[in-house]
């Protein structure tokens, strides 16, 4: 794989299935990083540390900006690695962690025995930026303006930040000598997602995260819609959010705020019984515009397990699988300046929508 | 520090009547058959022994041969049982399955819920006479609950790192 030109911007979508992960060549060999996942063909590093290495990038000096969107655990797998890999790069989480109650979290979490990923990978990055490194994204925040662009987060809002804390001041509240532990992971942090768009005055770009949709106008996109002032006039590039969802779409974005063939990538999602994109999704976003494309469908692989134990498993008439996997990735490259179009290469099992998934796929 | 020692080869399995040793130090709870045997008293005498007992009835207990453990995590419950992710001690890849609610003990199935923890071991149950039966064990892990001490230190650690970020944000430090 050969680096992008120092006057071409790149914008890479990992997504595995359960995990996802944006890389951002802004030009000029200065690069970011959005989240952090493992991929299937990539188990040794991240995904994003994968890549870089890949196309021979210098991470310590060339990484200029790390991005953790939310701490969800399919968003963080393996982020303290890339903060600590990237080490001279700002690392920028969301606003609605700065607060006491979220820290205490942390703090016992973390010591617990409990099984927490998403808690120990947000620790790990707590415990490597001291010094000023660790910043906190907010609506209109600019994160970094380099190589002609400029960064800037479009949320959490104000209204989305102070939910999330009265959730974790909620859950803090229940922490009494004798309770048990309970799962902290699955509070439902995606109103305080961070948007980010990339802008330089010939481009835009959006990056939608995990972001939804509420009908409260101070809160998830609404919020940016009636009040971001960064976001972009006509984006022709969207990371799709929250794995292609209904819940993050929001029809003012794409009806006014992307140009109207945009270039939009998305990754799927395979966690418990929950699975995105759904057949009405793709129909949808298909309708939308012809230049979608998906990093892969994730597919279950029957386990290899030893002959006694696959001999057990089936006289119980059960199903051991693989978690299923999305194996690929998609890169879409054009020139900083000018009228440029987006090109756009499919790794692997990655696509475009339509042939990835077919219109008369169930929902 | 309480030894038994087997008088049969210790291949085999434990089963009522077997005569074992017991050690000196042995707690006076268990369950002594009187002096020394016939038997006993051929073997050439050492300080460390000096009774014979034969395992009550109810050592009369099955073997079990693990095959596999994995520790497993909750990821979905619905009406009739829940989704697991399963991590694998041995280092494979992370699996996937289903269990339904009857298969779970009784006492456990409060502990279902998105995010807790259990351990699922395969293997063999070999009953006293021999025979070898396959099982499927499910159980739910029971976290210890937080302490008043350890709830204290965590929010005074949670004061000093914001206390800390704010000042570095600040440029004070």
């Amino acid at each position: 794989m050969e680096q992008p030109s120092h006057d071409e911007v790149e914008i890479t979508l990992f997504g595995p299935g359960y995990g996802e992960s944006v890389v951002v060549h802004l030009g000029d060999g200065c690069w970011i990083i959005v989240d952090s996942c493992y991929g299937a063909w990539c188990r040794s590093d991240p995904a994003p540390i994968w890549y870089l290495k890949q196309l021979g990038v210098n991470i310590d000096a060339q990484v200029r900006l790390i991005v953790c969107s939310h701490w969800h655990d399919d968003h963080v797998g393996g982020l303290s690695d890339v903060v600590r890999q990237a080490s001279q790069a700002p690392v920028y989480i969301s606003q609605a962690l700065r607060n006491e109650e979220f820290l205490t979290l942390l703090e016992l979490y973390d010591r617990s025995p409990m099984d927490e990923p998403g808690i120990r990978q947000i620790s790990g990055v707590f415990r490597q930026c001291r010094g000023g490194r660790l910043r906190f994204a907010s609506q209109d925040r600019v994160l970094i303006a380099a190589a002609g662009h400029q960064v800037s987060a479009l949320s959490p809002s104000d209204l989305s930040v102070q939910d999330a804390l009265a959730v974790f001041a909620n859950q803090a509240r229940s922490l009494v000598p004798g309770s048990p532990p309970l799962r902290i992971s699955s509070l439902r942090p995606n109103h305080t997602s961070v948007v980010l768009s990339i802008a330089n005055p010939h481009f835009q770009a959006l990056l939608g995260a995990d972001l939804e949709v509420t009908a409260h106008s101070h809160r998830g996109w609404q919020a940016i819609i009636d009040s971001s002032t960064t976001l972009p006039e006509r984006a022709s590039f969207f990371k799709i959010p929250h794995h292609g969802s209904e819940n993050g779409h929001h029809p003012e974005i794409w009806g006014s705020r992307l140009e109207p063939q945009v270039t939009a990538v998305l990754s799927p999602f395979k966690g418990g019984n929950v699975v995105l994109p759904l057949g009405r999704d793709v129909d949808r976003i298909r309708s939308l515009t012809d230049q979608a494309f998906a990093t892969g469908v994730p597919r279950a692989k029957k386990a290899v397990l030893p002959a006694p134990v696959e001999k057990t498993v089936r006289e119980m008439g059960k199903e051991v699988v693989e978690l299923p996997q999305a194996r690929g990735f998609v890169r879409a490259r054009r020139r900083a300046a000018g009228l440029s179009s987006w090109r756009v290469d499919c790794f692997h099992e990655a696509g475009p929508l339509e042939r990835l998934y077919p219109t008369d796929r169930a929902g | 520090m309480t030894t038994l020692i087997q008088e049969e080869p210790v291949s085999q399995p434990l089963t009522a009547g077997t005569s074992l040793r017991v050690q000196e130090d042995a707690p006076r709870d268990l369950h002594l058959e009187g002096e020394a045997t016939t038997d006993m008293a051929r073997v050439p005498p050492r300080k460390t022994f000096s009774r014979l007992i034969t395992l009550p009835s109810s050592s009369k207990k099955p073997r079990y041969l693990q095959e596999k453990e994995w520790l497993g995590m909750v990821t979905a419950v619905d009406e009739v049982g829940f989704t697991a992710r399963l991590k694998d001690y041995q280092g494979g890849p992370d699996l996937e399955t289903s269990f339904l609610f009857e298969e779970i003990p009784q006492e456990d199935l409060d502990l279902v819920q998105p995010g807790s923890e259990f351990y699922w071991s395969l293997g063999y149950r070999i009953e006293p006479n021999g025979q070898r039966l396959r099982y499927s064990l499910v159980h739910f892990r029971r976290l210890p609950k937080w302490t008043a001490q350890k709830l204290t230190e965590a929010r005074q650690r949670a004061r000093d790192t914001l206390r800390a970020l704010d000042s570095e944000l600040d440029g004070t430090t």
